[in-house]
């Protein structure tokens, strides 16, 4: 394989996805490279038709897109080449071309997910035209993007209900757990999940965390208000953003999903160019999409209710009624996070 | 290196100096691009910089709340816009340097960013200064403390720290985002306006001194306004023998009393020359009593003085020194109350109450005349200026730049 390729696949999978589970596979033969999704990686409601993992394959794509240009190649990319093989997300053509240098690309190794609570510094003009132009022109893909405080308020409000339903679906909690690597050790080892630093948790929960694993404990401690007392914290965290950000898409076709992911990696690279801080908080926008899509399995009443109220009250706050929200953002101004979430090898990943 | 030069643009003396030093600093190739928001930076532009648009505090908000005490000279949000602003121009500008003067966002900005940063500052706005901003205990008679006596130096320190820590708890904020992003310098409210990485002292430890001064701090002199402006079309004044005095008062005069002032001056059988500022209007020359200019060269007018009223700023007092002239100052605000102890402690002046000037304005006239006369004044500024002449404060300014952060 040609040395630039190599490095253009390992800035590729610098990609962010849900709870870091890289749900992809790829293929490197006669000078194409071949993009595959690996559907059990993600078994979770959010992933309901593989939609998160559809967008995390965008931003690996846009990263190759962004990157390309520096090693004097460039990147031609057909999605779903085989209309009968849907786990067969792109093939990628390189070319040689012009050496030049795409700004965002220094950012690629640079981006990712910061859990700290931020410091409310307001976003400035200059930071939001940037953020809402993310997208590169003409992209179906559109960025909502909320700073008046009382509208962050109320959208914090929505969005920390996300982290309650974590501990009352046991399978969000399964998933989630799945995914936290306890230590180091661990996290390297694995090279995937979310090392349980990236938390950032405070030191008291940081030693009750582990005791949430047990479901059954759970359970009875939700009982006691364990809920409530998630929610709170979320909202807090929620509530020091600059800004909230929402991204929509015409509709959920598994193509525009994908193109979907690579206007949200454009928005994230972009935010982290600018000296912001970014958490997706993506859960209940991706629930929102599944119920409205049919599936209502695994979500009691109560929670089907629940995640109904969240999304008429994300298309309000974001006004992206009539398209469909996929992904939102909060931003603010932190400190680097504690730790970062580790890849697997692009050798693994063949 | 690319530098980004961040004054407070609203006042003379915070453009002029990184001016200064900039303009030094292109001359051996550096790049240096300015950023403000105040009609006053069409002097950075006619010096041909580029002036990029930042946000920062309005004057009269700021003054007024210092003129009126308030310890909390800034607030919470206007500080966290300064930054974010401040960090829209490191986006656009991707510095190697930011310069800063009088721009107290600098430090928390560059530290959140990781930019090195130096910053011009008087020795009043460090915590290194020797002599308190605002003293407790010159109440306590001479007589009772000697002022040299240890005894009083131990309350001086005790002054400093006392108004340090006072300071600091009024403006917080500082403190909390240094805790907050975990910055390798804990920016207070007193050390606001000095920079992270190397500090810029426009003063001399005479008129000035510091204890415990950092290796990274270092004195350069003051680095004074240099005006672009032709002489007026009536230079040279016209005064017969009679006394010339300057009156300038900067850009933050107390206001109404202009007419006052000239109105008596016309009684007081001097020549006068006054730069309003732009703060009075209506005020006409009158040939051999009066001259009125907006602005004036000072250097030229200093040069031909013999006596300079003024606020008691900074530059002005260093500029009037440069001159070898004594001084009388109506100082309005702390620093120029400090300012005007200090001339006095060097017996290069004398300070009178703005009270006094507004009930009695016929006192200073009878003050202006006394320092005018007595040599002794005059003979401790022509040491003082001695002292100066010898100063390079921007080559200083540039040579310590450059050997901090490199050549290239
Ligand atoms: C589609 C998608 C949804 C995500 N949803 C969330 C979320 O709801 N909450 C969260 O904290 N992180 C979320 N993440 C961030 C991932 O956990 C993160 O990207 C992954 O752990 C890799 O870490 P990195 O972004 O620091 O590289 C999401 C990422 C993607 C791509």
């Amino acid at each position: 394989m040609d040395e630039r390729i190599a490095q253009l696949l390992k800035l590729a999978v610098a990609a962010p996805s849900g709870d870091n589970c890289q749900p992809w596979r790829l293929t490197w033969a006669d000078g194409r490279l071949q993009l595959f999704n690996r559907p059990n990686q993600d078994t979770s409601l959010y992933n309901h038709a593989q939609r998160a993992s559809l967008l995390a394959h965008g931003a690996l794509l846009e990263n190759l897109t962004i990157a390309a240009p520096g090693l004097g190649l460039r990147a031609e990319i057909r999605l779903f080449p085989d209309p009968v093989a849907p786990e067969q997300v792109a093939e990628v053509i390189f070319a040689e071309g012009e050496t030049v240098n795409d700004p965002l690309s220094y950012w690629i190794e640079r981006r990712c997910t910061n859990r700290k609570k931020y410091v409310p510094i307001p976003l400035t003009e200059f930071q939001r035209r940037e953020l809402v132009a993310a997208p590169a022109d003409g992209a179906a893909a559109r960025v909502h993007l909320v700073h008046e405080p009382d509208e962050v308020r109320v959208l914090a409000a929505l969005l920390a209900k996300n982290d309650r339903l974590v501990f009352e679906n046991r399978n969000l909690h399964a998933f989630l757990f799945d995914h936290l690597r306890w230590s180091d050790e661990e996290a390297r080892a694995s090279g995937d999940g979310m090392d349980i630093k990236t938390l950032e948790l405070a030191p008291p929960d940081r030693l009750a965390f582990p005791l949430l694993k047990h479901w059954l404990l759970v359970g009875f401690l939700n009982r006691l208000g364990l809920p409530h007392l998630i929610e709170h914290t979320a909202l807090k965290l929620l509530g020091s953003s600059a800004g909230i950000a929402g991204v929509s898409l015409p509709d959920l076709e598994p193509a525009s999903l994908v193109l979907g992911g690579r206007a949200m990696q454009r928005f994230w690279l972009q935010a982290t160019a600018l000296g912001l801080a970014v958490q997706p908080v993506a859960g209940l926008a991706l629930l929102v999409q599944r119920l409205r899509s049919g599936n209502t399995d695994e979500l009691d009443e109560a929670q089907r209710a629940l995640v109904t109220e969240v999304g008429a009250g994300l298309d309000r706050a974001f006004g992206s009624a009539g398209r469909s929200l996929v992904m939102c953002f909060r931003l603010g101004t932190s400190v680097p996070p504690s730790a970062r979430a580790l890849r697997r090898s692009v050798e693994s990943a063949r | 290196m690319r530098i980004l030069c961040l004054p407070y643009t609203h006042t003379l003396s915070h453009i002029s100096r990184p001016l200064a030093i900039a303009a030094a600093l292109r001359a051996r190739g550096h790049e240096i691009i300015f950023a403000g928001d105040s009609p006053k930076d069409h002097f950075i532009r006619s010096e041909g910089f580029e002036v990029l648009p930042a946000y920062q505090v309005e004057p009269d908000i700021l003054f007024n709340r210092i003129r009126q005490g308030k310890l909390q000279f800034v607030s919470d949000d206007e500080l966290y816009k300064m930054i974010a602003a401040d960090r829209d121009l490191y986006r656009q500008v991707q510095p190697d340097l930011v310069l800063s003067d009088g721009r107290f966002s600098a430090p928390l900005s560059t530290g959140i960013d990781g930019i090195p940063q130096a910053a011009v500052v008087n020795v009043s706005s460090t915590e290194y200064r020797a002599l308190p901003y605002i003293p407790f205990f010159e109440w306590l008679p001479e007589k009772l403390i000697k002022r040299d006596s240890p005894f009083w130096k131990s309350l001086d320190r005790f002054n400093l720290a006392l108004e340090m820590l006072v300071f600091d708890n009024a403006a917080t904020v500082f403190k909390k985002l240094s805790r907050q992003f975990a910055l390798p310098r804990t920016v207070t409210a007193t050390n606001c306006l000095a920079g992270n990485d190397l500090t810029l002292l426009a003063d001399i430890p005479e008129y000035f001194p510091t204890r415990n001064l950092p290796a990274d701090y270092h004195y350069i002199g003051p680095l004074t306004w240099q005006s672009p402006l032709p002489p007026p079309a009536w230079w040279p004044p016209k005064n017969d023998g009679k006394r010339l005095i300057y009156f300038t008062m900067g850009t933050t005069w107390m206001g109404g009393s202009f007419t006052t002032l000239y109105e008596r001056l016309r009684q007081e059988g001097l020549t006068a020359i006054i730069a309003t500022g732009g703060q009075a209007r209506g005020l006409e020359t009158i040939e051999g009593e009066v001259y009125v200019e907006e602005f004036v060269d000072g250097d030229l007018v200093m040069a031909a003085c013999d006596l300079v009223v003024c606020h008691g700023g900074n530059g002005t007092i260093y500029q009037a020194l440069q001159h070898g002239k004594p001084i009388v100052g109506i100082p309005t605000i702390p620093d120029q109350q400090f300012n005007m102890r200090r001339v006095k402690a060097l017996g290069v002046g004398e300070s009178l109450d703005p009270k006094e000037f507004a009930e009695h304005p016929r006192n200073l006239f009878a003050l202006a005349h006394r320092v005018a006369e007595a040599p002794g004044y005059r003979e401790n500024a022509k040491r003082l200026q001695a002292q100066l002449a010898p100063l390079t404060p921007a080559q200083k300014a540039a040579d310590l730049i450059e050997a901090r952060f490199g050549v290239k």
